[in-house]
């Protein structure tokens, strides 16, 4: 037996969900109707809120009538349910991912099924399916405290092999590559007249791709020290000398391209120097690299709301597809070819750190129109 | 460059496990023109014991530089710098860190116990051969100091 409507959903899941960095929607009744979705759940469909509520979840949302089967059976039995599922209906592969467990009323009968989405990758599988089982320990605490210390400590093996595998990348593996390029210079110069002309293509594929992978070993550490807890310590960071730092480090890249930064007057935020110049660095240095037929021009804009601030970083240059809106922050994900370099590492990073801190993050963009990127801070103690 | 029958030999000590880079770094020191006798110490064991004048190194001719590799078995190029300082014979000899990798608490115990550059092994061949350059340079300063 089922309630009727007695409940106000939404009233009963933003105070929990509404922070939450991972997609959540509450659905209500048989019929899998929104009545509720989080702000990180409108990023990843990247519909509004009044384009979702009110609507049956399978119509609402791209692909929502293959999780049908699944909410009727969570509606039905009321038992929670993982689900992950390959999409590759398209060129990108994606991999979703989703909980959902029943939200009951107060006298114990289901109204409604909360689903979590979230796209996962490879990299990133591991840490998230853990997450995501603590996720339904906290809906059922009382059965599964136990469950949830284990996977929490699975969390920090995972976190740690993660650490090490980066340190081990960005240390030991750089070295033999460091060999191959600087010996390989050595055989071409020493040998070249013996070797013919064609070694000296040799090498320099041999040193190209070499650099290639020192690029990507580089930026892996980057994007594991972007998630650290440990480094420099937490204190209150002056952004505008961030910016003025990041705009010293690109000077040359300012220079040659004509680029205009124009700033407004940032906050002070707690956190990290090196994370914050890891953020806006990425940031600023796209709208370069990424730049269109006329010279750039960024505009960095920061405004308190409540106790966030929410920044924007706005460039003139070719833009993103909507399709593109989430690949884009995923590691190695690049949508470019080899005529813009790369590691495709950048904005992966920026995520990371702001997820770090707390915050979120997303870009608004029309393909040939420029973009603008989002991101979210909470106030500083000094700040509030 | 040539090397001529008047020019001084320096005496350089190598703390290097990598073969490779020890070759590229007599190829530099060639390169630069330079007269030298480079003893090569591969581990931080043996480091330690040239830094304490102990065993072979009890008699050893003072040298006049010393370029360290952090990363090496038996203990990390630092131990070694920090016996060395530690050392009333080798305590002023200049010492060069050159290193693939380092983090910056290394950099800045060595740069707290007093070298005169630090390095990071470059990758590009040119690059590495200009290492020659800039050793003998240090090498001409202390000379005249």
């Amino acid at each position: 037996m089922k309630a009727s409507k007695t409940v106000d959903l939404a009233a009963l899941c933003r105070p929990v969900a509404e922070a939450s960095l991972v997609a959540m929607a509450a659905l209500e009744g048989a019929d899998h109707i929104v009545r509720y979705v989080n702000p990180a759940f409108c990023v990843l469909t990247g519909k509004t809120e009044e384009g979702l509520l009110g609507l049956a979840f399978s119509g609402a949302v791209p692909g929502g009538e293959g999780f049908l089967a699944l909410l009727d059976r969570v509606y039905g039995t009321g038992f929670p349910e993982n689900h992950t599922e390959s999409e590759t209906s398209t060129s990108q592969t994606s991999c979703w991912a989703c909980a959902t467990w029943p939200i009951r009323a107060a006298d114990n009968l289901i109204i409604g099924v909360m689903i979590q989405v979230t796209e996962t990758t490879a990299f990133h599988q591991r840490t998230r399916a853990v997450n995501e089982a603590l996720m339904i320990g906290s809906v059922r605490q009382h059965e599964m405290t136990e469950a949830a210390d284990r996977l929490n400590e699975q969390l920090r093996w995972a976190n740690e092999d993660l650490r090490q595998f980066a340190f081990a990348a960005s240390h030991d593996l750089q070295e033999p590559l460091r060999m191959i390029t600087t010996y390989s210079q050595l055989l071409v110069r020493g040998y070249l007249d013996r070797l013919g002309g064609e070694a000296a293509v040799c090498v320099d594929v041999i040193t190209k791709g070499t650099q290639q992978m020192r690029d990507l070993l580089a930026g892996l550490l980057s994007y594991t020290e972007a998630g650290s807890l440990n480094g420099d310590g937490n204190r209150s960071v002056d952004l505008n000398l961030i910016i003025a730092d990041v705009k010293q480090n690109l000077k040359n890249a300012i220079e040659e391209t004509g680029t205009v930064v124009t700033c407004g007057a940032l906050p002070a935020v707690d956190g990290h120097y090196a994370r914050f110049i890891q953020l806006f660095q990425n940031l600023i240095a796209n709208g370069i690299k990424y730049r269109g037929e006329v010279p750039p021009r960024i505009d960095i804009s920061a405004e308190k709301r409540n106790d966030e601030w929410l920044f924007a970083v706005k460039d003139n240059g070719i833009g993103v597809a909507t399709e593109y809106f989430q690949t884009i922050f995923g590691v190695f994900k690049r949508l470019h070819g080899k005529e813009i370099p790369g590691t495709g590492i950048g904005l992966a990073i920026c995520q990371r750190v702001v997820d770090r801190y707390g915050g979120r993050i997303w870009i608004e963009s029309q393909e040939g129109n420029g973009a603008t990127f989002y991101f979210t801070l909470p106030v500083g103690k000094e700040g509030k | 460059m040539s090397k001529g029958p008047d020019e001084p030999t320096f005496r350089i000590v190598l703390l290097e496990d990598n073969p490779a880079d020890v070759y590229l770094l007599r190829k530099a020191l060639d390169a630069a023109g330079m007269q030298f006798e480079l003893t090569v110490i591969e581990n931080g064991a043996e480091g330690l014991a040239f830094a304490r004048r102990e065993g072979v190194y009890a008699a050893s001719p003072i040298p006049d530089l010393a370029v360290l590799d952090l990363n090496v078995p038996k203990g990390g190029g630092v131990t070694v710098l920090g016996a060395m300082r530690r050392s009333k014979e080798l305590e002023f000899v200049p010492v060069v860190i050159m290193t693939s990798s380092a983090t910056p608490r290394e950099q800045a115990t060595a740069g707290s116990l007093g070298v005169q550059r630090f390095i990071t092994k470059p990758t590009d061949l040119d690059e590495f051969m200009e290492i020659g350059g800039l050793l003998k340079e240090i090498l001409l300063k202390a000379a005249v100091l």
